[in-house]
């Protein structure tokens, strides 16, 4: 059985939305150590469409810069959308209808972890029917006032904390696993 | 000049309402009220105490002035706060009889906490005190934040910082507890 880990930016306010705006000042050599190990220990990507959108523009662009990229343009993705029309690009797969059922089929079965970057629609389906193994989040020593939050619209969840890191710039690691796991 | 250290439990979803009980805050239709009980931990209590030890004044919002007014007013020998000033930001309340050693603010709330600390003293705890907070918050009266981060999402309910403001934060400490809580303290950076 694979993981499917949920790994985001947040802010000390919960936001995720627009990193760029708040996360370059704490960017050192400990975070591009932990955002490596963990892409690498990902054969599978997963993501809703507005992820998709953005990451199919950006990361090609990138292509050569760095194993990081690399990484990121030739993993496999499986992207959620009921109303996406059309061919995808950046090896990704759509799934259309009952992304229960392929994401569970997506887990069963052997490999690296399958991660999700971000936090949206397609998290909360996903917890609700209890195929999220971990919450990962990098919280960063930032309240940047505005800004779509982590968990919007998910309703009470209890959580384990597996595991917590502090780099030196005070961004602090936190890994949960939800108690529906 | 004394600092005002702000105390909050608070989910990982940056919810600090009705931390305590159920029935300490339902504004908005609250209704997750004593989310922190099964996590408590002696430590919590350990880390009030180091807090407490460098302070001598409380500042508070109507109702978290209220619940601990009912909770210690009774009661002097089981106060923690006893000896403390207490100081009570409201435009509703009519005297701040309720406590003993309490005094009311109800107008010039900035002008009236920015005196409070020039004043000599020890620290200005605050606990709770969500819509007086956002205030201090947005004004840069805010000297620390001391956070016990429990580790459930809520889904809703009043937040830490205000929306609209940007503050720039100092890590200082973070430790674990053995139910699961962090105890994380943050200084604002100020230029």
């Amino acid at each position: 059985m694979r993981k499917l880990i949920v790994s985001t930016q947040v802010s000390m306010d919960s936001v995720i939305e627009n990193p760029q705006n708040w996360v370059f000042d704490y960017v050192n050599d400990e975070f591009f150590k932990y955002a490596s190990d963990q892409l690498f220990a990902a054969d599978m990507l997963i993501m809703g469409r507005v992820t998709y959108e953005g990451f199919a523009e950006a990361w090609p662009a990138r292509a050569g810069a760095d194993a990081f990229a690399d990484r990121m343009n030739s993993l496999p993705k499986y992207v959620a959308s009921r109303t996406w029309k059309g061919p995808l690009t950046w090896n990704a797969n759509l799934i259309q209808e009952d992304v229960v059922k392929e994401v569970a089929m997506l887990k069963d079965g052997s490999g690296g972890s399958i991660l999700q970057y971000g936090s949206g629609e397609l998290t909360r389906t996903l917890l609700q029917h209890g195929l999220i193994d971990e919450f990962r989040m990098m919280v960063y020593p930032v309240a940047v006032g505005m800004g779509l939050r982590i968990f919007e619209n998910i309703e009470q969840t209890p959580m384990k904390l597996l595991e917590t890191k502090t780099f030196r710039t005070g961004v602090v690691i936190l890994h949960y696993q939800p108690a529906n796991k | 000049m004394r600092k005002i250290i702000v105390h909050e439990f608070i989910s990982l979803d940056g919810v600090i309402q009705a931390p305590g009980s159920p029935t300490e805050d339902t504004d908005g239709g609250f209704a997750h009220g004593g989310w922190t009980l099964p996590y408590w931990h002696d430590e919590i209590g350990a880390h009030f105490g180091q807090i407490f030890a460098d302070a001598d004044a409380l500042l508070l919002g109507r109702k978290t002035w209220q619940g601990h007014a009912a909770a210690f007013e009774p009661n002097p020998e089981g106060d923690p706060f006893n000896g403390f000033k207490k100081f009570v930001v409201s435009t509703t309340l009519q005297s701040a009889d309720g406590w003993r050693d309490s005094t009311l603010i109800s107008s010039n709330v900035v002008e009236e906490v920015r005196k409070l600390k020039s004043q000599p003293g020890k620290s200005i705890v605050m606990d709770g005190s969500s819509i007086l907070l956002h205030t201090l918050i947005e004004n840069d009266l805010v000297d620390e934040y001391a956070l016990h981060v429990y580790p459930l999402v809520l889904g809703d309910g009043k937040r830490l910082f205000p929306d609209g403001k940007r503050v720039n934060l100092k890590l200082t400490e973070s430790a674990v507890l053995p139910t699961g809580v962090l105890y994380q303290r943050y200084e604002p950076e100020r230029k």
